[in-house]
């Protein structure tokens, strides 16, 4: 029997990996994730202006795919490393990449299937939308760490979620709960008040990207050590598959 | 192994057919479904543009300033350097002399008469080139048809050109004064008749201001003649001269009213097809580059609604002015609700903005005044034609009529009509005096009280257009 953190444990856990290795997980991050989160931003402050034009609703497309992969395959990329730290293994920056661009469809193929099922969930009465959304937690995390594809990712998240649901909501939601008081913390002197009249648009976007960024690569540590420890201590989930 | 299950399947193929729909209503009708304040000028008026572009084309009518321009007139038949000259050689009019042209008629002192006497003899060199200029007939202004020197001049201050006819039609309205001083009524009337020809050959000019001008020079002509017919006895053949030669002046309004909007509608043109230009200089507004990427999707939309309304307006030249006034009213009225309703919507922030009319508010309200302008003019107009049928009346008879009817099957037919209501003038006789007046532009019965210029503003309320007051 796999001793249980709890939450204190965990975030202990998780914030201390990620201050031990702030640099290594920080680049990769800031490779890929901060840029998607850019893009997106910038998208949005020229939204309104753009959207009549036809063009502007092929570029439109265009740029919330190019935000897509790279958001994406910044999460991948974090999961890798995050994994190899796990098994004390530490791979230079190339070959998370690597690793990442080839396991970018898979994971693409899964969060398809996934938003699919989340969107037919919420239109069929909005709840199982919701039941979903949390079985599917951890469907990246199973297609990076266990090589899981397609529909079993999602079905192995969904047990991994099953065996304590209450466990995993409970945690998750905390953990939303502070990531996102402290990304306003940072966040609110630009988003309101006298601060936002000096600070222009774009440096807003860059602020809010470079804090998102750190503060999921912090998430998605605890994420993982949470999943990761569920499944330790339910090995016979994987024999099920 | 574990699959997915039922449930997840069917959720799974519902996304799928619902995915794209949403899609579609959040990418291509962004308007509708988008919780963004969404700016979606109309797609068709391009092409309604085109179509409205083609119809003014087809009419012959002019599209822009330079298509106003009339054939160039050789220097030597064209009286305007005449004009300029005469000008030239008088200068300024001294204060003096120019207070007996802004008062009403009344007997001029002494001092007064000896000024002016001695101002028309020095003079004599600059009647002699009017006179000459009015000869040829024909006077072509030199306006610039350059956008922004054009519209400069236009709104900002007066052309040089203006002046030269200001000071030569003056100098004809000092000379019809002095003539009335010398108890010589027929030989002012004569000089009256002079004005009008001064006017008359800026008729081939089809600029919008030239035809202001135009206007402005009838005016003139019309209150040398009241003074005339106030203080002048005129023979029968003289005043039946003066009732046959003015009903053609009429003829002139519609001929004004029509080119002075389609002028402006060719300002307008140009404003649209160079907004920037047109705010910077003429304007002086700064439209940042944002602000103009943006307005300029709303700019053909706001072409085909102001051409839509000079289309109106011109149509409404073909109207009686007093049908005309109503309806471009009700024009007016309907613009400014448009106004309105525009920079609501600009301002509130979850608005669908669709349509917006930047240029046309800023340029339309300018044409709608133009019919009451000339309304004003022809009461002044018809209210000297039916003095003087008054006055022939009283010579044939002895006194004047007791109503207006009774000059119509004798002397003066058709009877005018007061261009504001379409009605008689009202006339009012007691004993041998008589009073005569049109309601004005508020179309009420104010007894013959004029509006009142007071300390440099125009008091509204009462603006009936009367004849000298109790004229006997």
């Amino acid at each position: 029997m796999v001793d249980t953190r709890g939450f204190s444990g965990l975030f202990k856990e998780s914030l201390h990996l990620y201050k031990t290795n702030f640099k290594f997980l920080t680049s990769i991050i800031f490779l890929s994730y901060f840029w998607g989160v850019i893009v997106n931003g910038l998208w949005k402050w020229f939204k309104p202006y753009l959207l009549p034009i036809l063009y502007a609703r092929l570029a439109y497309v265009t740029i919330s795919l190019i935000s897509w992969f790279l958001t994406t395959l910044g999460i991948v990329a974090i999961v890798i490393a995050l994994n190899n730290l796990q098994k004390d293994e530490k791979k230079p920056l190339s070959s998370v990449y690597t690793e990442a661009v080839k396991l970018f469809f898979p994971v693409s193929t899964i969060l398809i299937i996934e938003y699919l099922i989340i969107l037919g969930g919420s239109v069929l009465f909005i709840v199982p939308g919701i039941i979903f959304f949390i079985w599917y937690l951890f469907s990246v995390y199973t297609a990076v760490v266990h090589k899981k594809r397609k529909g079993e990712a999602l079905v192995l998240s969904k047990l991994v979620v099953k065996v304590s649901p209450g466990k995993v909501i409970g945690y998750m939601l905390l953990m939303g709960i502070i990531s996102y008081t402290l990304s306003l913390l940072f966040y609110l002197p630009i988003l309101i008040g006298v601060f936002s009249a000096f600070v222009p648009y774009p440096v807003g976007i860059i602020l809010y990207g470079g804090i998102k960024s750190i503060l999921t690569v912090w998430v998605t540590t605890f994420t993982l050590l949470l999943y990761m420890e569920i499944i330790e201590a339910n090995p016979r989930i994987l024999e099920s598959i | 192994m574990k699959k997915l299950s039922k449930f997840e399947i069917i959720a799974g193929i519902v996304g799928l057919v619902v995915f794209p729909i949403v899609g579609y209503l959040l990418i291509y009708s962004p308007e509708k479904y988008s919780p963004f304040p969404i700016i979606a000028p109309s797609r068709t008026a391009g092409m309604e543009l085109k179509k409205e572009i083609s119809y003014i084309k087809a009419r012959g009518d002019p599209l822009n300033l330079k298509d106003l321009a009339s054939p160039p007139i050789p220097k030597e038949e064209n009286a305007a350097f005449l004009y300029q000259k005469a000008s030239d050689k008088v200068g300024k009019l001294p204060g003096e002399i120019e207070e007996l042209l802004s008062e009403r008629p009344s007997n001029l002192t002494l001092k007064e008469k000896i000024a002016l006497d001695s101002f028309i003899k020095e003079n004599e060199e600059s009647f002699f080139l009017i006179e000459k200029a009015i000869t040829y007939n024909r006077c072509q202004l030199p306006v610039n048809y350059e956008m922004s020197s054009y519209f400069k001049l236009s709104y900002f201050s007066d052309p040089p050109y203006v002046e030269w006819l200001r000071t030569s039609v003056r100098l004809l309205a000092l000379k019809v004064l002095w003539e009335l001083e010398k108890h010589n009524a027929e030989e002012a009337v004569n000089i009256a008749f002079q004005i009008k020809k001064v006017g008359d050959s800026l008729s081939n000019q089809p600029v919008f201001i030239v035809q202001f001008i135009r206007l402005s020079i009838y005016s003139v002509m019309l209150s040398s003649l009241e003074k005339i017919l106030l203080e002048g006895d005129l023979s029968p053949v003289t005043l039946k001269r003066l009732i046959d030669v003015l009903a053609s002046c009429q003829q002139d309004i519609k001929e004004m009213l029509k080119l002075i909007i389609l002028g402006k509608r060719c300002i307008f043109i140009e404003a649209v097809q160079n907004p920037r230009n047109f705010l910077i200089e003429e304007r002086g507004l700064k439209m940042g580059k944002m602000s103009y990427f943006i307005y300029s999707r709303f700019i053909k939309g706001d072409a085909l609604y102001g051409l839509r309304i000079y289309k109106k307006m011109i149509s409404l030249t073909e109207l009686p002015l007093y049908e005309a006034i109503k309806e471009s009213e009700k024009l007016e009225e309907e613009v400014r609700n448009d106004y309105r309703k525009e920079i609501n919507k600009l301002f509130s922030k979850s608005a669908k903005i669709s349509e917006w009319h930047f240029i046309s508010h800023m340029l339309l309200p300018d044409i709608f005044g133009t019919f009451k302008i000339f309304a004003e003019y022809e009461a002044k107009l018809q209210e000297v034609r039916i003095v003087a049928a008054l006055k022939l009346y009283r010579i044939k008879y002895g006194v004047y009529p007791d109503t207006l009817d009774d000059i119509l099957l004798k002397i003066l037919s058709p009877l005018p009509k007061d261009p504001f209501t379409g009605k008689n003038f009202i006339y009012k006789k007691e004993g041998d005096r008589f009073l005569l007046y049109s309601v004005g532009a508020n179309l009420k019965d104010d007894g013959g009280e004029p509006e009142i210029f007071v300390n440099g503003v125009w008091k509204r309320g009462k603006d009936d257009i009367v004849w000298g007051k109790w004229d006997n």
